[in-house]
């Protein structure tokens, strides 16, 4: 299957490792509440390229799960409203897709895996119809049926998985400890045509006994597992862009490092790349290759995680960094950050976070705030940018 | 009112300061909590027009009703002969038969020349009082019981029995077809008004049982009960102040909405003969009363009607809006609509981190 | 004083499942979730004793049961000496005010309709009769200790942010000055700045007022940064308890050891690619016979299957104790053995 058709009959390319996949320009989206206006997004813009993990770290309410919604056009509009921006996924601006047509961007290319899996999969089927769903929808398109937006070639294919040789096979293997006082509910009756792939997109996220999995409903499952379902069922997509909101804040430590580490060896046999927003700076840390601090609706930094983390460029990344606990209690207080995060509807004129900011200076309450810029004595090639006047006074961290 | 209430760290620009020096605390008395509730009351009210219809209606009605039932007496007492409170004395035929609506008479008159729109407005006290009694009965009886049973429902306790017995009695009551257990209860006394009062409050109470005590078992687990209960508090303390506190709203909702309903099925009652022959004036008499000239002098008919459906719309709306005035959450948010204190970014369904932490 | 303020003494909770008819009839035996399985941690005047856990590990159960939120299964509670765990009506909610609890959902935990001093003057009202204006003034007078505006009296709770509501809770828990206070997960709902911000005010409170606390959280850094002794608790069982210092630097049981490794840290220098402990936890309701980390542990031998580990004190640190047959051997193991790491990314796309 090569170059399917697009609506408009354009034959795509596959996409070259230099263009990025995904690329959001001057993006600003914003919420109408009744008399109100909130600026949930404004002039974000990045570039995700392909193979790559994009983590974008934030605290609650700085819009990152907005953005990670606007991308695929998930957002409820109204009241959410995309004001100004592009955003360009293999050469076709979503944000300029009219609203009769978004359902085709949906489910297409980009692949979602949600915070909450208890709340992203039905309660009232079996996990076997919800996979063969996902699976026949993927059908459907391939086989031009359905009138979508993405269409490109595929990064892969299942036959080409390479297989995992019995001790890397051993590092996650998950065989389902069932609940107990659930019967034998015989096996699943899943279509014949679909059968092994359904079976196979499970064993791609390593669940060994993927039938037993598939006759149960969504609550006898536990946390993690549901997770692999849904990563199973966004992957089984096969889509070129997976965004993941939060895909593990809801579980346990020990799982969600199962849940990391599983999705990082997927994206390589995959060939899939990542928008990974999480509130976790070490999740960020661990997953991400470039990361983007996002701070009251404003792309703050942007860069190669290590540079960002190693020495950041904006206070307020400095700042978030420093807030994670890693002291004990006869180490002295913990240092923490002053005030609070600006209403939406009214910033401050200026640097979104000059009220704040322990090095702010008079120029940084001036209109307009500063722009995302690539930092100055770095070393040459790194594009790290930051959205700050003296970004030569964050400190580099120990 | 800012954003959110900042607190010490948040407000200082420094991270660390010395624990403050204690300074003399004033404290402000108490805000008058009649006042913040009118303001917000007005408030709900302009900025929801359905409400405030509903709530004119409302006190239109229970006006009227007082007048046109007290009006007669009083004047009975001060004057020596009493006077009706409307146009028209109800039971006087006017020259006027069988005439349509007119700037005379507003709704028409009957075939004996009797003023429909006196006779409708005759009829509002008894109907308003029966609809009002009836489900307050129900709203104190039926409350009370689904309060015990929600509250103390735990098995193999004395009080998991008590409120199984008092669930499975609800659950016959129920079970019983409503109209037919009024018709039997009414069959069984006797027509008369008051049997037929009686038959409504006892097919009505059940609901009530189910409605409360369901939403005290939302309620009766929620952390605020849990802290309140690590606090030393004492359940019966917790019943009042936490639990029946927070279910007073969808109760009085329901029991604002139900008065309409209340009046319908009277007026069935009332209209398949139940009430027997009384002299009192009542709609869902009329209604029967009339029924033979729909086609030839449909505003008799519809007079009654008309009085019905208005009395149930004005009801319903003011119970949709009470939700936003009672509850001071929404109260808020009306209020300040323009700034809300937090930011609706969890607007898609997957909010952000809500209750993230996973607990054991 | 001489003994532990608190002290569990092999507490137990099971919760009953129900029975289906025929199960009834069929004579099968009442299946329980066994949540906490003879337990025995102390808690001394003036400590914070964290505990760690991941769901299902019992520790929320735990810490409910030194409150007296559940009542124990088997075993005792003591406070002060006296057992707790029978305690009932009156005589319970006079005890009450020795010990408080702050919960872990700042929104759910505060009643929606009471204005911020009836909240935070609750405990008070319990115990005493207060005067209206007394109370307020008490309320007033505790506000700013955690940080809040005392002229905040009558606003409702869904007018504070999240670290507004919990130290709202904190105040609560702190208004009759009880000896103990237990903390479950308090800062879980919140953002790492605010977290900060209430960590420091705890530590803070704790070295004015000398409270003892009890921290039940799965973050480990807080804990790290809170407490002073930390109790590991999987599958309703105790792990390893220690000195915080000893049990995150130098963990011995390899659940400790798979739980720090699982932590992420925002470092990049420590990125890994894999996690080796694989398997997920096991049901509660049969609990496997031996050690209950025996289907996931990388060291695990034929005895670990059969025989249950005793909680034992470690050679030379006899205030380290740990539940594991192979203490002695594993103990010098890194947690960073259980991970692949690789060096961070080095260069930028494009």
């Amino acid at each position: 299957m090569i170059g399917a058709r697009r609506d408009d009959g354009v034959t795509l390319e596959p996409p070259s490792a230099n263009e990025p996949l995904l690329k959001v320009e001057d993006l600003s989206i914003e919420y109408r509440v009744g008399a109100g206006t909130f600026q949930a997004v404004r002039d974000v813009s990045f570039e995700l390229y392909p193979g790559r993990v994009l983590g974008i770290v934030g605290e609650t309410g700085c819009g990152k799960s907005t953005l990670a919604h606007a991308i695929p056009r998930l957002l409820p509009e109204p009241p959410a409203k995309i004001r100004s921006g592009k955003i360009i996924y293999q050469g076709v601006d979503l944000a300029q897709v009219p609203k009769w047509k978004i359902p085709r961007v949906r489910g297409t290319g980009v692949g979602m895996v949600f915070q909450e899996p208890i709340n992203s999969l039905n309660p009232s089927f079996r996990i076997y119809s919800q996979v063969v769903e996902s699976i026949r929808v993927r059908r459907m398109r391939d086989a031009g049926k359905m009138p979508s937006f993405q269409p490109g070639p595929q990064a892969f294919d299942y036959s080409r998985r390479p297989q995992l040789s019995t001790a890397e096979a051993m590092a996650h293997p998950l065989t389902p400890v069932l609940p107990s006082g659930i019967r034998d509910r015989g096996p699943p009756p899943i279509p014949k045509q679909l059968r092994e792939e359904v079976l196979e997109a499970l064993r791609l996220v390593r669940i060994n006994d993927p039938e037993t999995i598939l006759g149960l409903y969504p609550h006898e499952l536990s946390g993690g597992m549901r997770q692999r379902v849904m990563i199973a069922m966004a992957l089984s997509q096969r889509p070129t862009l997976l965004i993941a909101d939060e895909p593990t804040s809801a579980l346990d430590v020990t799982i969600q490092a199962q849940v990391l580490s599983l999705m990082k060896e997927l994206m390589e046999e995959v060939k899939t790349s990542i928008l990974f927003i999480s509130h976790d700076l070490g999740v960020i840390a661990e997953m991400a290759d470039e990361v983007g601090v996002m701070y009251a609706g404003h792309l703050v930094e942007l860069g190669p995680v290590d540079e960002v983390f190693g020495h950041p460029g904006h206070p307020y990344t400095r700042a978030l960094l420093d807030s994670v606990p890693t002291r004990y209690k006869d180490d002295g207080p913990l240092p923490s950050l002053g005030g609070n995060v600006p209403n939406l509807s009214r910033l401050p004129p200026g640097c979104p976070f000059h009220t704040r900011c322990p090095i702010a200076e008079a120029p940084c309450s001036v209109s307009p705030g500063p722009l995302l810029e690539i930092l100055p004595g770095r070393p040459p090639g790194i594009q790290h940018r930051a959205a700050c006047l003296y970004p030569e006074r964050v400190e580099a961290r120990p | 009112m800012p954003a959110a209430i900042p607190t010490e760290e948040e407000a200082s620009p420094l991270p660390d300061l010395p624990p403050p020096t204690p300074a003399p605390v004033v404290v402000r008395s108490p805000r008058a909590p009649w006042s913040s509730a009118v303001i917000g009351f007005l408030r709900v009210m302009r900025a929801n027009p359905l409400t405030l219809a509903g709530f004119v209606l409302v006190v239109i009605i229970c006006v009227s009703a007082i007048v046109v039932a007290a009006v007669p007496p009083l004047t009975q007492l001060l004057l020596g002969h009493a006077l009706a409170a409307t146009p028209y004395d109800p039971n006087m035929p006017t020259a006027a038969l069988h005439q349509g609506p007119s700037f005379a008479h507003w709704f028409g008159t009957d075939e004996l020349g009797r003023d429909m729109f006196s006779l409708v407005l005759a009829a509002l006290p008894l109907d308003l009082a029966i609809g009002l009694s009836v489900t307050g009965f129900a709203l104190i009886v039926g409350s009370g019981l689904g309060l015990v049973a929600g509250f103390w429902d735990k098995p193999r306790t004395l009080g998991g029995a008590v409120s199984t017995v008092i669930m499975r009695v609800t659950d016959v009551f129920l079970a019983f077809p409503s109209l037919v257990l009024a018709l039997a209860v009414a069959a069984t006394l006797g027509r008369s008004i008051f049997t037929t009062v009686l038959a409504v409050m006892v097919t009505w109470w059940p609901y009530y049982v189910r409605l409360t005590r369901g939403e005290v078992l939302a309620v009766k687990n929620l952390p605020y009960v849990t802290a309140a209960r690590a606090s030393g508090v004492s359940e019966v303390r917790i019943l009042f102040r936490h639990v029946l506190r927070n279910i007073l709203e969808p109760l009085t909702i329901y029991y604002t909405l139900d008065v309409g309903t209340v009046l319908v099925t009277f007026s069935t009652l009332s209209f398949v003969g139940v009430t027997g022959s009384i002299t009192t004036p009542e709609w869902g008499q009329q209604v029967e009363f009339y029924q033979g000239l729909l086609p030839f002098y449909p505003w008799t008919v519809l007079a009654p009607g008309l009085a019905i459906f208005v009395t149930c719309l004005a009801f319903s709306l003011l119970g949709d809006g009470l939700r936003d005035i009672l509850d001071p959450r929404s109260r808020r948010a009306l209020i300040q609509a323009a700034q809300p204190s937090t930011l609706p970014a969890e607007v898609p369904a997957v909010a952000a981190r809500g209750g993230g932490g996973a607990g054991a | 004083m001489t003994g532990p303020l608190l002290e569990t003494r092999n507490v137990t909770k099971h919760f009953p499942l129900s029975r289906s008819l025929t199960q009834f009839f069929g004579g099968e035996a009442r299946l329980a979730i066994h949540a906490v399985d003879g337990v025995s941690v102390q808690v001394a005047a003036g400590e914070t004793l964290g505990l760690i856990g991941e769901s299902g590990s019992g520790k929320t159960t735990l810490g409910w049961l030194m409150a007296r939120l559940h009542s124990a299964t088997s075993g005792e509670v003591l406070f002060e000496g006296q057992d707790v765990s029978q305690l009932s009506g009156a005589p319970l909610r006079r005890w009450r005010q020795n010990l408080q609890v702050v919960f872990q959902d700042p929104v759910g935990s505060l009643d929606p309709r009471q204005r911020v001093w009836q909240i935070v003057s609750e405990p008070i009202q319990a115990q005493h009769n207060f005067s209206k204006a007394k109370l307020r003034t008490l309320v007033a007078e505790l506000l700013p200790t955690v940080g809040l505006p005392p002229d905040c009296l009558d606003q409702y709770p869904h007018e504070f942010s999240g670290g507004g509501r919990q130290r709202l809770s904190l105040a609560r828990a702190l208004s009759l000055k009880p000896k103990l206070v237990v903390l479950d997960e308090p800062t879980s709902a919140l953002d790492v700045a605010v977290q900060a911000q209430i960590l420091n005010r705890l530590v803070s409170l704790q070295r004015e007022f000398g409270f003892s606390y009890v921290l039940i959280t799965h973050n480990v850094a807080a804990v790290r940064f809170v407490a002073d002794r930390v109790a590991v608790m999987y599958l309703g069982k105790v792990a390893e308890v220690g000195p915080v210092r000893d049990v995150l630097e130098h963990p011995v049981h390899p659940y400790t050891k798979a739980l720090l490794a699982a932590v992420p840290v925002a470092d990049t220098r420590r990125r890994r690619t894999r996690y080796k402990i694989s398997g997920e936890v096991p049901t509660l309701i049969r609990p496997p016979p031996g050690c209950r980390f025996a289907a996931r542990c990388p060291f695990v031998i034929d005895r670990c299957r059969v025989e249950e580990p005793l909680l034992l004190p470690l050679v030379g640190a006899s205030n380290h104790v740990v539940a594991c047959h192979r203490a002695a051997e594993v103990a010098d193991v890194a947690p960073e053995s259980l991970l692949v790491t690789v060096p961070p990314p080095t260069t930028a796309a494009a």
